[in-house]
């Protein structure tokens, strides 16, 4: 098997923030690269010190853990703009709109760059509001099963990635129960394959037995 | 040789008459409705669990109806039957029935086990278990 | 990096410089998105129920880079303490790359190998496999029919030896093939306007919006990139 069972459904969380990673941040950095950093996703100007360069989170993780760089937080993370989102979630239908990586990100960036965050627990504390909003949400979304679609913009990946085994078993079932409109099927049932060499003969397994 | 799904020689094997009601396996039926060579004059006939007093039961209240007794693939087996006949109003009910059970499901999942749930995780039939197993986010 | 993974990329990289068909990709990808393509293109492998198109011009352009990129790293490693950042932060994102390659990879395998038969039977899915995969296909086919027929196969009588019946000339068949009526994340990349996604249903599709889709109705937007599975 190529690839484990488990991964077959979705992303791993893991895999999701290997992802959120790639999402560009500003930093100031405290060391001079003196040159561009030619990477294989896009060339970066050099970083130069106390000046702010916009790099992948991943680079700005790098940088933080050996303190050669100061994590400049998102707006939407400050405690005004998460404030904001909040009172957005409780009082709209629809979901806020946080970056597609924002759990994610927000959760990096309480790991490795705690101190570069003002009122860091606050911080905290209103992810977890807001996490706690936007799942009822994604819980609420079952109401709209059963149509062709589902729309649910604005949430996050981590988001879909905990709502995808049952919503997705679900929406499949559901669609099941309508009256076959099949006609549009594009496979039909499978034919043989025929490579012309299919026949056994006794020398072939003989020489994989070896 | 003799065709296996031939229905005459099942029919003569078996001297029925026309009106005659015969119970056969559902693959037979979806066979003889199927078949390519000509018709068997023959009327499906809804099973129970499927009929008018279930249909009122789920459209009454579908979340206190007890699945498993009447059919522990309620979903599943409804949806090969609805390819069989065409009965645009047990698929509504079946798909409003899902629906609204699905709600609760989520609801009772996250809820927790009091003897409540319990009793309702029972009415659940093997789909709507299924999705309930996969419903990790919420519980 | 396990060794597995080193023997993977190097034998895809051999058979890949073998090939010179011509470049089925509609249009010319810049190499500086090379990375991004693959990343999102191996997001659409593990989300999509079929086998979708090789990625051949980004996977060829990345392995041509990475080779590149590698021999920059062994360059830079001289005593001053910029070179040393800049090749850490070179081969973090070295890595992260062949991980996205490695994955990316390994997703078609495991579809491969699932819906083997399917696949090689099917031309328009034989046509989405790279020439090191469509061998890949073909011997891992004849490996496994030869394995069940002598292991167990050969010992029934012959009418249960089949490998490919299909039950009731239906969907129900021994050879698997993909689903295409599995639900889909997906976001709207550009603006579509109006879609018909069935004989009933149409859609506004707007850049950005979110949807779960059945795959069967939305998958000519993915072949087009006017959407992204997520």
């Amino acid at each position: 098997m190529a690839l484990p069972r488990h991964l077959k459904n979705g992303l791993t969380p893991l895999e999701i923030e290997f992802l959120a990673e790639n999402e560009l941040i500003e930093i100031a950095a405290s060391i001079d690269s003196k040159q561009n950093l030619e990477l294989l996703g896009g060339t970066l100007p050099p970083l130069k010190p106390l000046q702010m360069s916009k790099v992948p989170l991943w680079m700005a993780i790098s940088l933080k853990k050996k303190q050669k760089c100061n994590i400049v937080v998102p707006k939407w993370m400050t405690i005004d703009s998460l404030q904001k989102s909040l009172k957005d979630e409780q009082e709209q239908e629809v979901f806020s709109a946080l970056p597609y990586h924002y759990m994610e990100t927000a959760q990096l960036l309480l790991e490795n760059a705690c101190d570069d965050i003002p009122s860091a627990d606050a911080v905290r504390t209103l992810l977890k509001d807001l996490r706690e909003a936007r799942q009822s949400k994604a819980r609420k979304g079952v109401e709209a099963l059963g149509l062709t679609y589902i729309q649910m913009d604005h949430i996050g990946l981590m988001e879909i990635n905990e709502i995808r085994p049952f919503f997705t078993k679900a929406f499949y079932e559901l669609q099941k129960l309508r009256p076959a409109g099949d006609a549009n099927d594009v496979y039909g049932a499978p034919e043989p394959y025929r490579d012309g060499s299919a026949s056994l003969s006794s020398s072939m397994l003989d020489s994989s037995r070896q | 040789m003799e065709d296996y799904y031939d229905i005459d020689s099942i029919l003569a094997e078996d001297q029925l008459k026309a009106g005659s009601r015969i119970d056969i396996p559902f693959w037979l039926a979806r066979e003889i409705v199927d078949h390519p060579e000509g018709t068997v004059p023959m009327d499906i006939e809804t099973p129970e669990f499927y009929g008018p007093k279930v249909r009122n039961g789920l459209r009454a209240e579908a979340t206190v109806v007890d699945l498993p007794k009447l059919c522990p693939n309620f979903f599943r087996f409804g949806t090969h039957f609805l390819q069989l006949i065409e009965d645009n109003k047990l698929a509504k009910v079946l798909e409003e029935a899902f629906k609204a059970r699905l709600q609760r499901t989520m609801d009772h999942t996250q809820s927790g086990g009091n003897s409540n749930s319990t009793e309702y995780l029972n009415r659940l039939d093997e789909t709507e278990r299924e999705c309930r197993t996969l419903n990790t986010s919420f519980s | 990096m396990s060794d597995e993974d080193d023997f993977l990329i190097s034998a895809f990289s051999s058979r890949v410089t073998a090939s010179r068909e011509p470049d089925r990709t509609r249009t010319q990808l810049d190499p500086a998105s090379f990375v991004q393509h693959l990343t999102q293109a191996w997001i659409n492998e593990r989300a999509a129920p079929d086998l979708l198109p090789y990625e051949r011009a980004a996977v060829d352009g990345l392995l041509l880079k990475i080779e590149e990129q590698t021999a920059v790293i062994d360059e830079l490693d001289a005593g001053n303490d910029t070179s040393i950042i800049t090749s850490i932060l070179y081969q973090t994102e070295l890595e992260r790359v062949k991980f996205v390659l490695r994955s990316y990879l390994r997703t078609r395998l495991s579809k491969i190998e699932r819906f083997c038969q399917f696949i090689l039977a099917d031309p328009a899915s034989k046509r989405n496999l790279s020439k090191g995969e469509l061998m890949y296909a073909e011997n891992y086919l004849k490996a496994t029919k030869q394995h069940f027929q002598s292991s167990f196969l050969s010992s029934l009588p012959p009418s249960l030896q089949g490998q490919e019946d299909v039950v009731f000339d239906r969907k129900l068949s021994m050879i698997s093939q993909p689903s295409l009526d599995e639900a889909v994340f997906c976001r709207v990349v550009e603006d579509i306007g109006d879609y018909q996604l069935d004989e009933e249903e149409t859609v506004v599709l707007e850049v950005g919006q979110i949807f779960i889709f059945r795959y069967r109705a939305v998958r000519v937007l993915l072949q087009r990139g006017q959407i992204e599975l997520i």
